[in-house]
């Protein structure tokens, strides 16, 4: 990923037939590699800019680009695309497919990205060993604590080696030690798979990881 | 991409078996109900015409040309038997018979009764209908005196008399006389049909036709076919044969209420499918939205990961593809088995009163298992359910993945 530039990003919801700012002219550039935290109360507007930042939702106003192009200009197609090969999510409430195993949820991806059979089941093993899970291939979500969840979905959204992940408060559901290994693995496979990383949080243990630290409140940059 | 959006939609179809098994049971549960009455009306429907045509009066008779203005033995005709056997050699001919009618008024020691006696040829009415085969047991006693009558059970009781008793007859002969007989009830016959058996008596044809002066002639002749399709399709060729100053009639002109009352029928046959299937299509429709609705959130996350919105809708319209499959086989398969079971044993519909044996129902209904039928039914019904899917597919891929992912099921 060579660049990310958020431009003037404004999100508007109209609530009672009023105007309710969740982003307010946001703009901030990410320099490739780099573990970004956006940090600020809860509603503030983290998981919103980190919806539009990751083609999730649309801005009401403004411009992402990414390597050059805006995103905001691309269609539903394009962007499950753009999605599919540059991103990877890692969501509050880990967002697992219940009816698949946790080998299959993770190599959903590489299965809809087109990879063979074989290889895209060799590498979500890979990943699985990688974040500590190796002998819970056949784990249905179900069956597996809330930290090895969110280590799956970890894997999940590296498996298929992403130029961004966008991590949506990753540690809220967790308790302390899970949090904490949660965090250890995050910057080791940073450094392993060399993504960028865009978390939002409020946890003092994922701010003081951060290599930037960008502060929202009421859906302005402070 | 089809393939894994096939395996993952089997795979939600198996993961979500609970859910599903409600789905699935609703619908085997439809097919097997919607199946067994359309076989029942198509039984009801054969029933009633097996009746009429079986009993009374064919595919097709030939009366004399005033006979439907007045049926008295006065307007009969000769028919030669070299004519009945052309028409009895005609391809798709079953039977052909010659048959007097008489209508007359019975008189007991008490009561008097109109009734219909019926002169039949025993051979060739046999192969024709069930005047033959009630009559059939009692052939020798009949023959023991010239005047002995087999008559239906609830006719010798209206009569208030019984079996080797003697009643008196008063009918019209062929030049208008009045004849008083004694006819002797020799046996009585009990039929499935109860109108019929509270009307006619049966003797043999010669003997009828002696008493009431007649010669050789008749009141009608009565053909039937292996199918009624002939009843169209044979018509001018028989046409061509008949005698003079008589006419062929279909048996939808001889019972033209029969033939009314059947098209009505299939019209409110029809009507009441389409309500059946629509209403059918509601609680499907309703609960086929609400599983899929509740996944919102799940579809969201697939479409979060890149999985394209059309795929989306290709996932949840396979899964509706498998619970269709699934469930309307088996309740393609167990309402075969109930239904061609129940048109063995029959269905009792005594309690039903009058009003369905006036139809000439007798007690049982009988289903009519037909493959087609059952196969049409099943295919609108699996027609109607990917339809019904549309909605609630469209509906969940057009959300953004982060609305989506915000619902909670
Ligand atoms: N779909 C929505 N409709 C209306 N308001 C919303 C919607 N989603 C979020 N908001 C509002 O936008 C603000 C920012 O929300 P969010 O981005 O979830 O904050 P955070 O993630 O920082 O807690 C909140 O005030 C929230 O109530
Ligand atoms: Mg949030």
């Amino acid at each position: 990923m060579k660049s990310i530039i958020i431009k003037n990003i404004s999100k508007i919801y109209v609530q009672a037939n009023t105007n309710f700012y969740a982003l307010k002219n946001v703009s901030f550039e990410i320099v490739p590699k780099e573990f970004v935290v956006l940090s600020g109360p809860s509603g503030s507007g983290k998981s919103t800019l980190l919806n539009i930042i990751g083609s999730l939702d649309s801005a009401s106003s403004g411009e992402i680009l990414i390597n050059g192009e805006d995103i905001c200009k691309k269609n539903s197609s394009e962007l499950s695309n753009f999605r599919l090969h540059k991103l990877g999510f890692i969501f509050q409430s880990y967002n697992l497919l219940p009816v698949l195993t946790a080998l299959e949820n993770v190599a959903l991806s590489l299965d809809l990205q087109g990879l063979p059979k074989k290889e895209s089941i060799e590498r979500a093993k890979q990943a699985l060993s990688d974040v500590g899970l190796a002998n819970y291939f056949k784990s249905k979500p179900k069956e597996l604590s809330g930290g090895q969840q969110q280590r799956v979905a970890i894997a999940r959204a590296l498996v298929g080696n992403p130029e961004l992940i966008l991590a949506d408060e990753p540690t809220a559901n967790l308790d302390g030690k899970n949090a904490e290994s949660l965090i250890a693995i995050m910057k080791s496979m940073k450094e392993k798979y060399n993504t960028t990383i865009i978390a939002s949080s409020h946890d003092d243990r994922v701010i003081t990881q951060a290599e930037r630290l960008i502060k929202l409140r009421d859906g302005e940059i402070v | 991409m089809i393939a894994i959006i096939f395996k993952l939609a089997w795979r939600n179809v198996l993961g979500y078996s609970d859910k599903n098994k409600i789905i699935v049971s609703i619908i085997i549960v439809s097919v097997i109900f919607i199946q067994f009455l359309w076989a029942l009306s198509e039984g009801f429907g054969r029933q009633v015409k097996t009746f009429a045509l079986d009993s009374l009066v064919g595919n097709m008779q030939i009366l004399h040309e005033n006979a439907k203005i007045n049926p008295s033995v006065a307007n009969s005709f000769e028919i030669s038997d070299i004519t009945l056997n052309k028409i009895a050699t005609i391809q798709g001919v079953v039977g052909v018979t010659k048959r007097v009618k008489v209508p007359m008024v019975l008189r007991s020691e008490r009561v008097a009764q109109n009734a219909m006696l019926v002169g039949i040829d025993l051979v060739t009415e046999q192969k024709l209908s069930f005047y033959g085969k009630d009559y059939l047991p009692y052939n020798e006693p009949i023959t023991y005196k010239n005047n002995g009558v087999v008559m239906g059970k609830t006719l010798v009781d209206d009569l208030e008399t019984q079996k080797n008793f003697r009643v008196v007859s008063s009918a019209e002969d062929y030049k208008g006389n009045s004849i008083e007989s004694p006819l002797y009830i020799n046996d009585i016959y009990k039929s499935s049909m109860p109108n019929v058996e509270e009307m006619y008596l049966f003797q043999d044809i010669k003997q009828v036709q002696k008493r009431y002066n007649l010669g050789n002639k008749v009141t009608e002749v009565s053909i039937i076919f292996s199918d009624d399709k002939y009843t169209d399709a044979l018509y001018d060729e028989i046409n061509k044969l008949i005698p003079p100053h008589t006419k062929l009639y279909k048996w939808g002109d001889i019972m033209g209420f029969l033939k009314n009352w059947l098209a009505m029928m299939t019209i409110n046959i029809t009507v009441f499918f389409l309500i059946v299937f629509i209403s059918a299509s509601f609680p499907l429709a309703n609960t086929l939205l609400i599983s899929v609705l509740e996944r919102t959130h799940e579809f969201g996350i697939i479409n979060a990961l890149g999985l394209k919105k059309f795929y989306i809708f290709l996932l949840i319209m396979f899964e509706a593809f498998f619970i269709l499959l699934i469930s309307i086989s088996i309740g393609f398969i167990l309402g075969a088995i109930i239904t061609i079971t129940l048109s063995d044993i029959g269905i009792n519909i005594s309690g039903f009163g009058a009003g369905l044996a006036q139809l000439g129902l007798g007690d049982y209904l009988y289903p009519h298992y037909n493959i087609v039928s059952s196969i049409i039914i099943a295919s609108l019904l699996f027609i109607i359910g990917m339809l019904v899917s549309l909605y609630p597919a469209i509906k969940a891929s057009l959300y953004n993945p982060a609305t989506a992912m915000s619902k909670r099921g």
